[in-house]
């Protein structure tokens, strides 16, 4: 679960404005607002973060432990602990980096609760940073043949969608999802207006999502 | 309703009552919200837990409260 795999690969993307994608732009942060209606006792607002953020997390855990079952079972603890102690979370840094700081130490004490040694090529305290999905490459020994072909299957179903997209909403949506960028950003780059953007990457997300709700189908009533 | 909660994915803060509110009360849109995140976690390489791992951590964060003095990072 939650394993970085190489980002879709697609074809190079091209503007009007001969400009280059090569920066990420801050994204306004839902994540806070998220946490501040959580910390007033919604606790809906809280699975909508639990949603969001998921295989981000099972990802950084992954750099310390390989068995996917232990994987989501740590995953759910730094959830945990990440609602008990919501409270302590003040914004000194993002919600994604205290969350996943949350998950190398339940990893840790996992580990240690197991004793087993870490992994030879864990990181660095320095790390624990919001950068999780360019830098790993390590990932959980998906030991389940039909889980990794579930998995295959859904990243599959993706790219297939992604290349079967105009290049205008491709284009779009890997500048937001990919590159980080705003609207606003993202508009200035293809040389259209906001509203334009906004209307590529909704029609871009539910082009996917179609392709990928029969994939799913047969699990819908075990999700949220 | 689904292009509002795209908005609001990508920082519509405006729109947050609106999303949420309807999240909690709409299966459909819970799973747009759901797919929508996937689609994004698929593009920059990150494959899927399994589908009902964020039912099982709600169900785990029934039975918890939030707790004033408790530091999530000790």
């Amino acid at each position: 679960m939650g394993i970085a795999q190489k980002p879709l690969e697609l074809k190079p993307i091209s503007f009007p404005s001969g400009k280059t994608a090569s920066f990420a732009m801050d994204k306004p942060d839902i994540d806070s607002d998220l946490v501040r209606r959580a910390q007033d006792g919604d606790r809906h607002a809280f699975e909508m973060l639990v949603v969001k953020h998921q295989r981000r997390l099972a990802n950084v855990i992954s750099r310390y432990i390989k068995i996917a079952q232990e994987v989501e079972d740590v995953t759910q603890e730094a959830f945990i602990r990440a609602y008990k102690g919501l409270k302590s979370f003040r914004g000194d840094s993002s919600f994604s980096t205290w969350l996943h700081r949350i998950g190398e130490n339940a990893a840790k004490n996992y580990l240690t609760a197991q004793k087993r040694k870490l992994p030879a090529h864990r990181l660095g305290e320095g790390e624990a940073e919001d950068d999780w999905q360019e830098t790993s490459t390590a990932g959980a020994n998906f030991e389940d043949p039909e889980r990794l072909l579930h998995t295959k299957q859904i990243a599959q179903v993706v790219a297939t969608a992604m290349a079967a997209l105009p290049e205008s909403e491709r284009t779009a949506l890997m500048l937001r999802e990919l590159d980080g960028m705003d609207y606003e950003t993202i508009a200035k780059m293809m040389g259209c207006p906001i509203g334009t953007v906004r209307s590529r990457i909704f029609r871009a997300r539910e082009h996917i999502s179609a392709a990928l709700k029969p994939l799913l189908e047969p699990n819908r009533d075990r999700r949220w | 309703m689904n292009e509002k909660l795209s908005d609001y994915m990508d920082g519509d803060l405006l729109l947050a009552p609106q999303v949420i509110d309807t999240l909690r009360n709409n299966r459909e849109a819970r799973e747009a919200w759901t797919i929508f995140h996937l689609v994004g976690d698929v593009v920059r390489g990150l494959t899927t837990p399994d589908d009902g791992f964020s039912k099982r951590i709600f169900a785990a964060l029934e039975k918890v409260q939030i707790e004033p003095d408790y530091d999530p990072l000790k």
